[in-house]
């Protein structure tokens, strides 16, 4: 518990199964603070995505899952962090349809529309850090 | 404001009688709030204005003014949950100033007297302002829980045979509205057991393209789950809007009315309507 | 031959049932071990059952298109059952529809289908 009444949690991902125990901290977080079942269901589904992605191309990394506030209505900001190869074009890996591995090409711009905010910051050699925030 | 707390002190009494004839003599009493709760709500508020203008502070976002502010706050929530209309809420504070005035008027020592209004008049118009705003964001509320309230009563799924639903859409499909839409129809799929759904759509007053696509998200959601879906009560003018617009409406059935929705539904399901004779 | 998904015969389908926490690794060796079982047993009809899967992402959406399009290769039909509202929901708005997938609400209904198309298919 932080000062600020915050409260924070983390997983490392490196392989399959840490994916699958994202998604069940992740539906954890969601169900503790009353989200619906599809708002939950969206989380999941998004936390799999990028955090796979952070498995297969960015060499593992870490899950951090945190408590936030919009306009007084609660919920939790997500951030897959790794320190991989980092997303060369941005732009075109956030178009439909592009994939540079397996899956159908749809994960990161799939995401993006399964949360409230999404945030992708990456530089090529510097890693890649996923913002998603979850509120009611 | 020195002269308005004399005055204020002098005669209070005086004061608060005639402020209370002065809320009641316009327009009748159309008030729907007793006359025992305007003397009360009158009485309580002088006595607090008193001690804010004694304090000798013109500004009302002082801190002399707050125990009045939230006097007043009390007041104007109160009224708007009341329903009364916008008007006679800022009338309880605004008629003051006619209070006021009369007694500035009749005091002997005149040379401030325009300073002295001015001074009365900023104050309790800054009051009535502060009342107004107060009532506003009441009202929002208000709106607001309602349209939430009406979302939901909204959207009913009605079972018309067994195995298959019918959603009535009335009004416009907008992206809140839609997203209950399609919750609530592929939680009765699952319910029912239906194996086909039809949504009509003759209460949409208009189809522009992101209603199209609202409406096809739910048609695949239910396919996915694997019912046959229709979209019934396409009125010519929505067929000419969906071509003119080049929308895409994909694989969606589309029927002109919820009867030949029905009867298709029947026919797939392999039953028939037969005329008996009496 | 080890499986983590376990495939049973119902009749002369097959029933495979994917639990709720399956991770990538198990979701292919299902595709190895179905087509495997298909063969072995020239099955004509696959039903999937995914009702206890809270999640269906674009990996999960690719292994579900893919057995069934393995499958019919080996000439057998695929149903897949008891997709949640809420998984729908989410594959919609990801934009996915699982193209070549046949669907139904739940088992029973899914065997009613296979038994529909394979009469079809049968009877010309």
């Amino acid at each position: 518990m932080g000062n600020d009444g915050s409260f924070r949690e983390s997983i490392s991902l490196h392989s399959d199964r840490d994916v699958s125990r994202a998604r069940v901290l992740v539906a954890q977080w969601a169900s503790q603070q009353g989200f619906s079942v599809v708002e939950r269901t969206r989380a999941m589904t998004a936390v799999s995505e990028i955090s796979r992605n952070c498995v297969i191309h960015g060499g593992g990394g870490t899950m951090y899952v945190s408590t936030l506030y919009n306009n007084g209505s609660p919920g939790f900001r997500i951030q897959i962090v790794d320190q991989g190869p980092g997303i060369e074009n941005l732009e075109l890996s956030m178009g439909r349809g592009y994939s540079t591995r397996g899956g159908l090409g749809l994960g990161l711009d799939g995401a993006r529309k399964l949360c409230r905010a999404f945030r992708v910051e990456s530089n090529a050699g510097a890693g890649t850090t996923v913002t998603l925030d979850y509120w009611r | 404001m020195n002269k308005i707390s004399e005055i204020l002190s002098e005669d209070v009494s005086g004061i608060l009688a005639e402020w209370i004839s002065l809320q009641r003599n316009d327009e009748g009493n159309s008030l729907s709030i007793s006359e025992d709760e305007v003397v009360s709500q009158s009485t309580d508020f002088l006595k607090l204005f008193a001690k804010a203008v004694e304090s000798g502070k013109n500004d009302i976002t002082d801190p002399a003014w707050d125990e009045t502010l939230s006097m007043l706050r009390e007041v104007a929530l109160y009224r708007a949950q009341r329903g009364l209309k916008p008007a006679e809420s800022a009338k309880f504070v605004l008629s003051l100033k006619e209070a006021l005035f009369s007694r500035l008027l009749k005091t002997k020592k005149s040379e401030s007297l325009l300073k002295d209004l001015w001074s009365v008049t900023l104050c309790v118009d800054n009051l009535g302002l502060y009342v107004m705003s107060i009532f506003i964001e009441k009202r929002e509320d208000i709106i607001e829980r309602q349209q939430e309230e009406l979302l939901e009563v909204s959207t009913p799924v009605v079972e018309l045979w067994e195995g298959v639903l019918a959603l009535p859409v009335i009004g416009t499909l907008d992206s809140a509205r839609a997203q209950v839409v399609m919750e609530g129809l592929l939680e009765a799929i699952v319910q029912f057991e239906a194996k086909i759904a039809i949504i009509d759509i003759t209460g949409v007053p208009a189809v522009d393209t992101q209603t199209a696509q609202h409406l096809l998200k739910t048609v695949t959601a239910a396919e996915l789950m694997g019912a046959e879906c229709f979209v019934s009560g396409v009125r010519p003018q929505i067929a000419q809007t969906i071509v003119q617009l080049g929308l895409d409406l994909g694989g969606m059935q589309t029927k002109g009315s919820l009867m030949s929705a029905f009867q298709q539904s029947l026919r797939q399901l392999g039953l028939s309507i037969q005329k008996i004779s009496l | 031959m080890q499986s983590n998904i376990p495939i049973l015969k119902l009749g002369d389908y097959l029933l495979v049932t994917i639990q709720m926490d399956v991770h990538d690794r198990a979701a292919l060796q299902l595709q190895d071990d179905l087509t495997a079982e298909i063969s072995k047993r020239g099955s004509k009809g696959v039903l999937i059952d995914i009702s206890t899967l809270e999640v269906v992402d674009t990996f999960m959406g690719r292994v579900l298109s893919d057995t069934a399009a393995m499958a019919k290769v080996l000439d057998a039909e695929t149903v897949v059952v008891g997709m949640r509202p809420a998984v729908a929901i989410t594959l919609v708005e990801l934009g996915l529809s699982l193209p070549g997938v046949v669907t139904a609400l739940n088992l029973e209904r899914g065997m009613e289908l296979l038994t529909q198309r394979l009469g079809r298919k049968v009877n010309g």
